[in-house]
């Protein structure tokens, strides 16, 4: 019987939403 | 953040100080900016050194190694890298305010490079970073910077305070910015203008924890950002 191993985490990919959330806190913070 | 800090601070010593209060403060972000991007970004996110989660290593010194296309998660380490070095800065900047009144800033200069590098960094890559040895082995979340930036400049404020004494003329009432001598009513004003600061600070807060939380894009399965956001507004009195 063959054994399913769940697929590799794929790498996460550029997400704009993500950056332009961390802009907003860079700069909020500096 | 820390040029508010600067007047914050500066708007509670004597007037014959607030100079070398406001400097302290933007030394520490000038300063900070050159270490962290030359040094101190390596040592806090680099690849960790024989996987004890201490330090990282000297790889991407002056961001060597790093590109437009580099990615931290899901976000560009340039801007990755930025946002970490906001902490280093205002981390060591919290640090003056212990000091005020009685350090100079020949002191100060050295001080800063010295205590990031020493201490700052090492701490950042214990808490901040994956291969840090809290989070790999205490499991730690540390989304708004409580261990590395509040705890780590409160102790170390403390450390220098205690170093450096109380001033010689302590009890001695002298004229704070902005106030005349002759004002009857003086101990009101700083009063008013400390929370109005102070509210401006807390303003920046949420950006303090949520950002963090991009570090950790796939943990239990779903973006924590908007979590740590509101936990973020929820606490105002941290």
């Amino acid at each position: 019987m063959p054994v399913t191993a769940s697929p590799p985490p794929m790498p996460p990919a550029y997400d704009s939403g993500d950056t332009a959330w961390l802009l907003a806190s860079t700069a909020m913070v500096c | 953040m820390t040029p508010g800090l600067a007047f914050f601070y500066g708007g509670m010593v004597r007037t014959r100080h607030i100079l070398v209060m406001l400097k302290m403060s933007f030394a520490s972000l000038a300063f900070g900016t050159v270490m962290w991007f030359a040094i101190g970004y390596t040592l806090a996110f680099g690849d960790d050194v024989g996987g004890y989660g201490l330090i990282g290593d000297l790889d991407h010194a002056f961001l060597r190694g790093i590109g437009m296309n580099t990615l931290s998660g899901s976000i560009p380490t340039f801007v990755f890298a930025t946002f970490q070095m906001t902490f280093a800065i205002i981390t060591v900047a919290l640090i003056s305010g212990s000091i005020a009144d009685r350090a100079t800033m020949r002191g100060w200069l050295v001080f800063v490079p010295l205590w990031l590098l020493i201490v700052y960094v090492p701490l950042a890559h214990w808490v901040f970073d994956r291969d840090g040895w809290i989070v790999k082995h205490l499991g730690a979340l540390d989304f708004a910077g409580g261990l590395p930036v509040e705890l780590n400049s409160g102790v170390a404020g403390l450390a220098v305070a205690l170093v450096l004494r109380a001033r010689r003329d302590f009890a001695r009432d002298e004229p704070r910015p902005k106030q005349h001598p002759a004002r009857r009513d003086r101990r009101r004003a700083p009063v008013v203008r400390l929370v109005r600061v102070q509210l401006r600070l807390r303003a920046a807060r949420p950006g303090h924890g949520g950002g963090r939380a991009a570090q950790y894009p796939t943990r239990r399965g779903g973006r924590d950002d908007h979590v740590a956001a509101r936990r973020e507004v929820a606490v105002p009195a941290r």
